[in-house]
């Protein structure tokens, strides 16, 4: 036997255990992505999605995860710079705490944002006292989505903004622009890409929320209950409405996919400049 | 008063860059090899660095002064800085990169800089010598009161470097305002500069105009530096002429028209060196014979390293004489070709030329 590996014997093994495994994988992860749109006929799914239930369903998750982003996006993004421009150890530190809700189960989520701000937590007292109760509200709904979601927006951005050539900033002081002239005019769309990409991560993580959202919001129809919370709620009392609102999660998320994949090509190809590439040898 | 004072002490790792400069309307190269500290002092004018000690004063504006807590920003100083790898912004085209802190008219700078036909195109396909002069035109559309250059050649390759360093000298002396230029490279130095700063190690070993380096160096760090050959020995009055004879450490002896006893160093430079195939005669002539080491073509020159000296000379001889590596050649120079610096106690030991 050779060290290049074993002859027509070996090279037929290799093809069966290898190739069983490419399919093993793909068959498993793909099938019931399947079965969801082969259960019930195609109509049949878009009929069940005009039922109230799952009306108020698409509803609460639009509004709520349009306004979790939004919030995100608006105190992330200069938050995420300021940590960026942070010295290398407290940058550390910082982000590692960030990404403590990342590892963290969503039903802790859940009950530690009870813990804080439900009615009888840390800051309950303050906002009953302002005869605000935020547990079981579209609120609730609103922070724990941002809660869970952020994280996968705020450890990206980090990264986006630390990529961006410290000697750009450096260029752009010299040449007469204050903080805010640098980060809008610089920074930000040089950092534009890295931050797209952790806005589609972060509003996967959050349009799929479940855990933190049922301890710490519950689940009521119109009110707090989101598409994922619709599905538990259905799929004992309807399961082809289930399967609907199951089918409509998966285009979305394969759209949100599909963007962030030809994001990066579509923008590599409008401009090449990003890569501050070697200076080339004729003038 | 000269419209720039600096003063500035910088703690470095292993050493302390001590510098004090008053510069007038006029240009300074600071050289030295790298790590000496030169782009350090750029930045602490610049504002981007902030010593323990520093003043610097512009046109009567103090904008550092640690003594009385003054640090102007880095974006209200006035400075232009043109980097080592230039900075552009890669996201904006050539007008928006020079517009970007523009006071003054765009297109007449684009003329004059002649990249008016560069307006639109990305930085990512411009040349190095365009780069640099669409750097140049940026740090300059903001109508700086001090301009600072940081190895302006470094980034461009060799052939091209030649033609943007007289580009650059001519651009750089019609401006009326102080530049000071970071560099390695003493030939360019004396291209560009109306004075040369040597700087080694954080310290200001002397500064003047290149001529003055040239033919006065204050001592072999700053003679290697301009490229001449250093030779330590030990000098003594030779008997019976009136020139000095330096014994060098591995016994060659070495005339020279300079006075001088003790420990010095002989200094030559390679223009100043004759090449044969056999000893010349004359009495007057120092000669050294050894092996080719390197022969490396500068131009329509040629460097040739005989032994521990480096000679010049032009291409034409060279292949005249047919001069290779490996051959035995002789080197020989006047005695009144030569300086003998005293090698200052405890400076650092030049132990031979640069290559």
């Amino acid at each position: 036997m050779t060290h290049t590996g074993g002859g027509r014997a070996g090279r037929a093994l290799f093809g069966i255990v290898f190739g069983g495994a490419a399919v093993v994988v793909l068959v498993f992860l793909l099938l019931p992505v399947v079965a969801i749109f082969t259960h019930v006929s195609p109509a049949d799914l878009v009929g069940q999605l005009g039922r109230p239930e799952a009306r108020d369903a698409i509803i609460v998750t639009v509004r709520t995860t349009l306004i979790a982003q939004v919030l995100i996006l608006v105190i992330g993004t200069p938050a995420a710079y300021l940590i960026a421009t942070r010295s290398v150890r407290s940058r550390a530190v910082t982000v590692t705490l960030i990404e403590l809700p990342l590892v963290m189960p969503p039903a802790v989520a859940g009950i530690g944002l009870l813990a804080a701000f439900g009615d009888l937590g840390l800051l309950g007292g303050a906002f009953s006292a302002l005869g605000i109760s935020i547990a079981f509200t579209e609120v609730a709904v609103v922070m724990a989505v941002a809660y869970v979601a952020s994280p996968f927006y705020l450890r990206q951005a980090v990264a986006a903004f630390e990529a961006v050539d410290a000697g750009l900033v450096d260029a752009a002081r010299t040449l007469g622009a204050g903080p805010l002239r640098v980060f809008g005019r610089i920074v930000l769309p040089l950092a534009l890409r890295g931050l797209a990409a952790g806005a589609a991560l972060s509003f996967a993580r959050g349009i799929g929320e479940f855990g933190a959202t049922i301890m710490f919001a519950g689940s009521m129809q119109g009110v707090t209950q989101t598409l994922s919370l619709a599905i538990y709620r259905q799929f004992d009392v309807n399961f082809d409405l289930a399967l609907a609102l199951g089918g409509l999660l998966i285009i979305v998320s394969a759209l949100v996919l599909l963007t962030t994949k030809i994001l990066p090509l579509w923008t590599r190809s409008k401009s090449t400049s990003d890569s501050r590439d070697a200076i080339s040898s004729s003038i | 008063m000269d419209p720039l004072q600096v003063d500035i002490r910088l703690p470095r790792r292993d050493f302390v860059v001590d510098l004090t400069i008053s510069l007038g309307r006029e240009t300074l190269a600071l050289v030295g090899p790298s790590g000496s500290g030169k782009t350090s002092v750029l930045r602490t004018i610049a504002g981007l660095e902030r010593p323990a000690t520093a003043h610097v004063i512009l046109n009567g504006r103090p904008l550092t002064d640690t003594d009385h807590r003054v640090d102007v920003p880095v974006e209200s100083r006035r400075i232009g800085y043109v980097f080592q790898d230039y900075a552009l912004f890669p996201h904006l085209d050539v007008r928006h990169n020079i517009a970007f802190g523009a006071r003054g008219a765009v297109d007449d700078l684009m003329d004059r800089f002649r990249i008016a036909h560069l307006s639109a195109a990305r930085p990512s396909r411009l040349s190095g010598g365009e780069r640099q002069r669409v750097a140049l035109a940026r740090a300059l559309a903001c109508d700086p009161e001090l301009l600072l250059l940081d190895e302006p050649l470094s980034a461009l390759d060799a052939q091209t470097r030649p033609i943007v360093a007289s580009e650059l000298a001519e651009l750089v002396r019609g401006l009326d305002i102080p530049v000071i230029m970071v560099t390695h490279d003493f030939l360019e130095a004396a291209l560009l500069a109306d004075r040369v700063g040597v700087m080694d190690r954080g310290e200001l070993k002397q500064i003047g105009t290149a001529h003055e380096l040239l033919t006065h160096p204050a001592d072999g760090f700053i003679a290697s530096f301009t490229g001449a050959n250093v030779l330590p020995g030990t000098a003594s009055p030779d008997t019976g002429t009136d020139l000095t004879l330096v014994v060098l450490e591995d016994g060659t002896r070495i005339h020279s028209t300079d006075r001088a006893s003790g420990p010095v160093d002989v200094i030559v430079y390679p223009w100043e060196i004759a090449l044969d195939s056999a000893p010349p005669g004359g009495s007057m002539l120092n000669s050294v014979t050894g092996t080719v080491m390197s022969v490396v073509s500068v131009a329509n020159r040629v460097r040739v390293q005989v032994g521990p000296l480096i000679a010049e000379i032009t291409a034409a001889s060279a292949e005249a004489m047919d001069i290779r590596v490996g051959r035995t050649m002789t080197a020989s120079f006047k005695a009144a070709g030569t300086r003998v610096n005293a090698r200052t106690p405890g400076g650092r030991a030049v132990t031979g030329p640069p290559v």
